[in-house]
């Protein structure tokens, strides 16, 4: 076997390690048995049983408006740092922003935990938003400053031609920043919404988003029939599906881009 | 609109711990080109900045025809500046970048048309120019369009950051002569950064030596190269043997220069100082022949025009005569600055 035969064997079974658990809870979204490994056929059963799941909705809005405001808060405060850090230089905010990125997750969700507790906050959906927002601004601000060089020469460009800055910001630097805005609000839209850890240590009585509806069914399988195995994989699937869509259409948007 | 003078008067500038300028005073004249000459960190370009509102200056003054403009903000100035990476705006067409400063003043349609025809006519690029996309255009189009965009808001002052560098020579020698008669037909005030000579020599009617934040000697081209104020200037602007007073034949201490081209190869007559040497080295330079002579274990520099050199019939190893005019010896008082 050549070398390049076994690259491509070893590519494969790596995207099945990754791919089979995800088909399989699909697959099992549509079995009507409410029990996982017995196949008893086809139904969609379970997903019209969602359509009447109406925690599942609360849930649905919560985890969306959640991600909708964080990316966008996020976004847009890393968007006026970067255009205040110039140059080439790491600077203050560099290092201050870089840590949240490789801190493990937990150690970020104890610490937002415990200042909330300190500060005596009432946690539900304002404490969520914030901590998500919180460390999706160091996701937005990376994102954002990859290009951030190359726009002061533009800026004094403009400058000498007679813009002022809104309008410098307006015909320049925002076409130009945005593949840098979109890719940011894409990653942390999907950061957000697909947080669980974060969201269970910030969250409090009584609010909940989908990851955590989800958890709290499948440790009490038997609580109710929404809480069934199968009912659990057809709400997980549509979860995939809606962040499978958002990285899809990011990916469309970015080939286009490329493509002009 | 043509003709607006541009005066520094003690211009003071420093980043964090550089110095960039040390009290520059220097009067770019109305409707000429001045080059702001000097190496790279000479402080040539911290100049061009402060006359386009880019940067204020920590002391001293700014005047545009007289009436202080230090403090005026660029948007505000009028100038029309080609930077050294040019700046285009990449996301707009050829078009679109030479109409932003006009649609910035509200100009629109028929007006704005005809006047982003006539600036693109001006610097050579035609109509099928005007949809393409920046990117995809060559340096030497590029060029055209960063000039265009410059000149199309009719400013007062046009400000060219080392504006050819990237060019290779043939597209820098034609843009260098477009910018020449760009220049003429429009009268307009032009200060040109560069660190070559050539190009300096070639564009400049006013040429200002920059050195460590200071401006060290202003003139025409000839001027400056015929009475180079120091050493620095006659070594950086144009080549010259340095040599030491006595040897070059004067009857003093200290240093002294000789231009290549004064050296001449076995004189008859008409010289005051005459050495022997051995021909050590010869550089073949189109026009002219670069010749090396060993003197005395001191190497002397010639240059030759092509005719005289063949007919002369000299060789490496050659044992050669040169001499010089002690007229062309350029001393200097303190010797270094």
């Amino acid at each position: 076997m050549s070398s390049k035969q076994l690259l491509r064997v070893y590519t494969y079974v790596i995207a099945l390690l990754l791919y089979i658990p995800i088909a399989f809870m699909v697959v099992s979204s549509f079995n009507s048995s409410p029990y996982i490994g017995v196949w008893e056929g086809f139904t969609t059963y379970w997903y019209q049983l969602l359509l009447r799941d109406s925690e599942a909705h609360i849930a649905l809005v919560n985890s969306l408006t959640i991600a909708i405001v964080s990316s966008t808060l996020s976004v847009s405060t890393a968007l006026l740092a970067a255009l205040q850090v110039r140059g080439r230089r790491l600077t203050a905010v560099d290092a201050l922003v870089y840590p949240p990125i490789v801190m493990p997750e937990v150690a970020e969700a104890v610490a937002l935990f415990l200042a909330f507790t300190y500060l005596g906050v009432e946690k539900g959906w304002l404490t969520v938003m914030l901590g998500h927002t919180a460390f999706n601004l160091a996701f937005a601000y990376v994102t954002l400053t990859v290009s951030r060089v190359r726009f002061e020469e533009l800026e004094d460009a403009a400058r000498t031609l007679g813009a002022g800055r809104l309008q410098t910001f307006k015909d320049i630097i925002l076409p130009l920043a945005m593949p840098g805005i979109v890719a940011a609000l894409a990653i942390t839209f999907l950061l957000s919404f697909t947080n669980f850890i974060k969201t269970l240590f910030t969250t409090g009585p009584g609010f909940y988003t989908l990851p955590i509806l989800i958890w709290n069914r499948a440790r009490r399988p038997g609580i109710s029939e929404f809480a069934s195995q199968n009912a659990l994989n057809a709400l997980a699937t549509l979860v995939t599906l809606t962040a499978l869509s958002i990285a899809v259409a990011y990916t469309a948007y970015m080939l286009r881009k490329a493509g002009r | 609109m043509a003709g607006v003078e541009v005066r520094f008067e003690d211009v003071w500038k420093s980043y964090e711990a550089v110095i960039a300028l040390r009290g520059v005073t220097l009067t770019a004249p109305g409707g000429r080109i001045t080059v702001l000459l000097g190496q790279s960190g000479c402080g040539k370009t911290t100049l061009l900045k402060i006359a386009a509102g880019l940067l204020e200056p920590d002391r001293g003054r700014v005047y545009f025809n007289g009436v202080d403009y230090t403090r005026v903000p660029a948007e505000r100035r009028d100038v029309g500046m080609v930077f050294q990476d040019l700046a285009l705006f990449p996301h707009m067409s050829v078009f679109e970048n030479v109409a932003f400063g006009l649609r910035v003043r509200g100009v629109r349609g028929l007006e704005l048309e005809r006047r982003v025809r006539e600036v693109l006519d001006l610097v050579g690029l035609d109509r099928s120019f005007y949809n393409r996309r920046v990117t995809e255009l060559s340096g030497g189009q590029q060029q055209r369009v960063a000039l265009a965009r410059a000149l199309v808001i009719e400013p007062k002052v046009l400000l060219l950051d080392e504006p050819l560098a990237h060019l290779d020579y043939k597209v820098k020698q034609r843009l260098l002569e477009e910018v020449r008669r760009i220049q003429r037909s429009l009268r307009i005030t032009t200060i040109y950064v560069t660190h070559d000579q050539l190009e300096a020599m070639a564009v400049g009617d006013v040429i200002a030596v920059m050195r460590d934040g200071y401006v060290v000697q202003v003139g025409t081209p000839r001027e400056v190269y015929e009475n180079p104020r120091d050493l620095y200037v006659a070594s950086f602007f144009g080549d010259a043997n340095i040599l030491d007073s006595r040897f070059a034949g004067l009857n003093s201490d200290g240093l002294v220069a000789l231009r290549f081209e004064d050296v001449i190869l076995n004189p008859n007559g008409d010289v005051d100082v005459v050495y022997e040497g051995v021909v050590e080295d010869i550089i073949f330079q189109g026009a002219f022949v670069s010749l090396e002579v060993n003197v005395i274990n001191r190497s002397l520099k010639l240059l030759v025009p092509r005719r005289e050199f063949a007919r002369q019939g000299v060789s490496l190893g050659s044992r050669v005569r040169v001499g010089w005019k002690l007229s062309e010896v350029r001393g200097f008082n303190s010797g270094t600055t």
